[in-house]
């Protein structure tokens, strides 16, 4: 069992990994398994089913302020659910079928093309309403359309959601790869809503907090049952992790969405060197 | 006021905050209630069952009670079980939304929503019961 130390710097991390997460629609493993596995030098599988825990609590700690507050578009996560479960299960299915290099190395452009767009093209507040376009592709029949309040400039969004059928397949894509990789996906989940279902990026940001929170539970059962969680670890991960939402979401919510994109782009590049590096054979993360 | 939307607004946040509640009336209200039930009761047994350890000395454990063994022993709690229930309880949480989701659309007679969420309630279900086997 680790030390008081420990536990307390591991705390500090988790308040960190919560507040991100929560900033950024994520669920934060990607900084809590490296510290879990480069620092406290935990195995592998323990620290994944820490880093589990860690993401459910950023996702209800998130995602219960964004429900309550109307950022969230209920309807679009649960559709792009069925979409991101089929997919991890599939996911789960194939992964000893396929060479993880060549998916990391997928995975890392597709982050790094995501990053780009978001630098290059800012979010206008005509565009964030704009986005209520009069014809949609398809008839609106799952009702996607929505609106919020947001809460930094005291304006009320309407928005429709685009291409419906290209995010569904996308997100499907994303749930084999969080199956593949073991990861919680929130890193695809905010793009595929934003860049390719023009959803607002507050909006994506709450939606894919919801969004994470399901698949990372049907997995962290699983470690539960086969005794890969270390419950001193679970404890203070969760602990700080839902200290960190408390502020992560304040912040998000007082924060200029270009803002948010600047600082997702950042991470996604952040994501897209790591996945690159892991590729190449260093493994930061697992 | 005139918003970017277009629409005429009423002015300060808390009203505001009133067109959004009447206009997206959904299941928010239940799914709020729910994740913060869910985590709340996770935090308070995690504090319950960590301030048993520090004040008795003993160290934590380093294992989880199994889920059948906690079924089986409910009567006599021990502080290390009650850690394993307060990490179930967030862990099921997300489940358990999913799972009042179903029964609220049902209950709205929302059939293509009931259909979403029962799907991905399956779909939850096979991936357990393929992780556990």
């Amino acid at each position: 069992m680790a030390g008081p130390e420990v536990l307390a710097a591991l705390a500090g991390v988790s308040f960190l990994a919560g507040l991100a997460g929560s900033f950024l629609g994520v669920g934060g493993g990607i900084f809590l398994v490296p510290f879990l596995t480069l620092v406290l030098r935990v195995e592998p599988q323990v620290a994944v089913a820490t880093s589990l825990v860690g993401v459910i609590a950023t996702s209800s700690g998130a995602a219960s302020v964004y429900v309550r507050d109307r950022i969230t578009n209920l309807r679009l996560g649960m559709l792009l659910e069925i979409a991101t479960t089929t997919g991890a299960i599939l996911g789960a299915l194939v992964a000893i079928y396929l060479d993880p290099r060549v998916l990391f190395l997928l995975f890392g452009f597709a982050s790094v093309y995501a990053a780009a767009y978001m630098v290059r093209t800012r979010e206008t507040a005509k565009d964030r309403a704009a986005r209520a376009a009069p014809a949609p592709e398809v008839p609106d029949r799952f009702r996607l359309s929505s609106m919020y309040l947001d809460p930094e400039d005291r304006a009320l969004y309407r928005y429709r959601v685009q291409r419906p059928l290209a995010g569904f397949a996308a997100s499907a894509a994303a749930g084999g790869v969080s199956g593949l990789l073991g990861v919680g996906g929130g890193f695809v989940k905010v793009p595929v809503m934003h860049v390719l279902m023009r959803v607002p990026m507050k909006a994506a940001v709450a939606t894919s907090n919801l969004m994470i929170g399901v698949t990372a539970a049907a997995s962290a059962f699983i470690y539960y049952s086969r005794g890969f969680l270390d419950p001193g670890l679970a404890a203070m991960t969760i602990l700080g992790v839902l200290g960190g939402t408390v502020a992560g979401t304040r912040l998000m919510l007082r924060t200029k969405p270009n803002r948010i994109r600047l600082v997702f782009a950042s991470f996604l590049l952040l994501i897209g060197a790591l996945m690159a590096l892991r590729a190449f054979g260093v493994g930061v993360i697992p | 006021m005139t918003s970017a939307a277009g629409a005429v607004l009423p002015r300060g946040l808390a009203a505001l905050r009133r067109v959004i509640t009447a206009e997206v009336e959904d299941i928010n209200r239940m799914i709020y209630h729910t994740l913060l039930a869910g985590t709340l009761a996770c935090v308070v047994l995690l504090l319950a069952a960590l301030a048993f350890f520090a004040a008795s000395g003993t160290a934590i454990p380093t294992q989880v009670v199994d889920v059948p063994d906690l079924v089986r022993g409910l009567d006599r709690l021990t502080p290390a079980g009650v850690l394993s229930i307060g990490l179930l309880l967030l862990i099921l949480t997300p489940m358990a939304r999913v799972a009042l989701s179903v029964g609220y659309f049902v209950r709205e007679r929302d059939r293509t929503y009931a259909l979403v969420t029962l799907i991905v309630l399956g779909n939850l279900l096979v991936g357990l019961a393929l992780g556990i086997a």
